[in-house]
């Protein structure tokens, strides 16, 4: 039987895998502590006077741009690869992704990389911003998930090694 | 200001899809200066009308962008008529440039 993959790239993209399975578990630890808080304006407003509710946005927000960065540089890519799908830059990269049906959303996906700004700055000058863009995170958090089962699921698809 | 043409009128474009016709754009921070090279694009884009969502708002107007003018590190600022007032804003107004 021939293989379904290029086999010189096999071993990045099951390295990407798996970093990413361990990212989003961190990532559901945080999106799951935070959100279980009553989020609301008045919370966002009282954010500056509280560090440790601070600090778990920080470490909610650094572990969704993480994650977000390992799958837009590293796992899509090397999945790309994995089937002869070249792509240079992240818009191509996105595409195939998506052509792939690996990613539900190009454009979901690149809104939600701004987000990471708007939650680092916004609570400081503007609550209801920062707060919108918190719920979005929770909301992109999801589609993250979604898309590192796709790849999951394409692995098991395409015959890869199961590690 | 280190804009090109093309970059200007799509970012106008894309002010007047997203905001509407009265829609501005004010170009602020490393961009504005001629000496400089490189640097982010810092826009701020005003409406005198309400934005319900301004998070998602302020990601269409990213996207949008972003497809245009190809990735690259863009941050946007957006004034409604409810956005209350912040140094950041003032020092866009008084600084930058008005596309």
């Amino acid at each position: 039987m021939s293989l379904k993959y290029l086999p010189e790239h096999l071993q990045p993209a099951l390295l990407a895998l798996d970093l990413a399975n361990k990212e989003a578990k961190h990532l559901r630890y945080s999106q799951t502590t935070l959100f279980a808080l009553p989020i609301d304006l008045l919370w966002v407003q009282r954010l500056s006077d509280q560090p440790e509710m601070a600090e778990k946005v920080e470490a909610f927000v650094s572990r969704f741009g993480r994650l977000q960065d390992h799958i837009g540089e590293k796992l899509l890519p090397r999945m790309a690869a994995l089937v002869g799908e070249t792509s240079k830059t992240l818009l191509d990269t996105l595409a195939v992704a998506e052509r792939l049906e690996l990613l539900p959303s190009a454009d979901a996906f690149i809104a939600a990389r701004r987000l990471r700004n708007a939650l680092v700055h916004e609570y400081m000058h503007d609550a209801q911003t920062f707060l919108d863009s918190l719920l979005a995170a929770q909301q992109a958090c999801d589609m993250l998930f979604e898309v590192i089962e796709n790849v999951q699921a394409e692995a098991v698809r395409l015959g890869l090694p199961q590690r | 200001m280190r804009l090109t043409q093309h970059q200007i009128t799509c970012i106008k474009q894309t002010a007047r899809a997203v905001l509407g016709d009265g829609a501005r754009v004010i170009l602020f921070g490393s961009r504005v200066d001629d000496a400089k090279k490189g640097g982010d694009i810092d826009l701020l884009f005003e409406t005198d009308q309400l934005v319900s969502n301004r998070a998602a708002t302020v990601g269409s107007i990213y996207v949008a962008l972003i497809r245009q003018l190809g990735d690259r590190k863009i941050d946007i600022l957006l004034k409604d008529s409810a956005t209350p007032s912040a140094p950041v804003l003032e020092v866009a107004q008084q600084t930058g440039i008005q596309l």
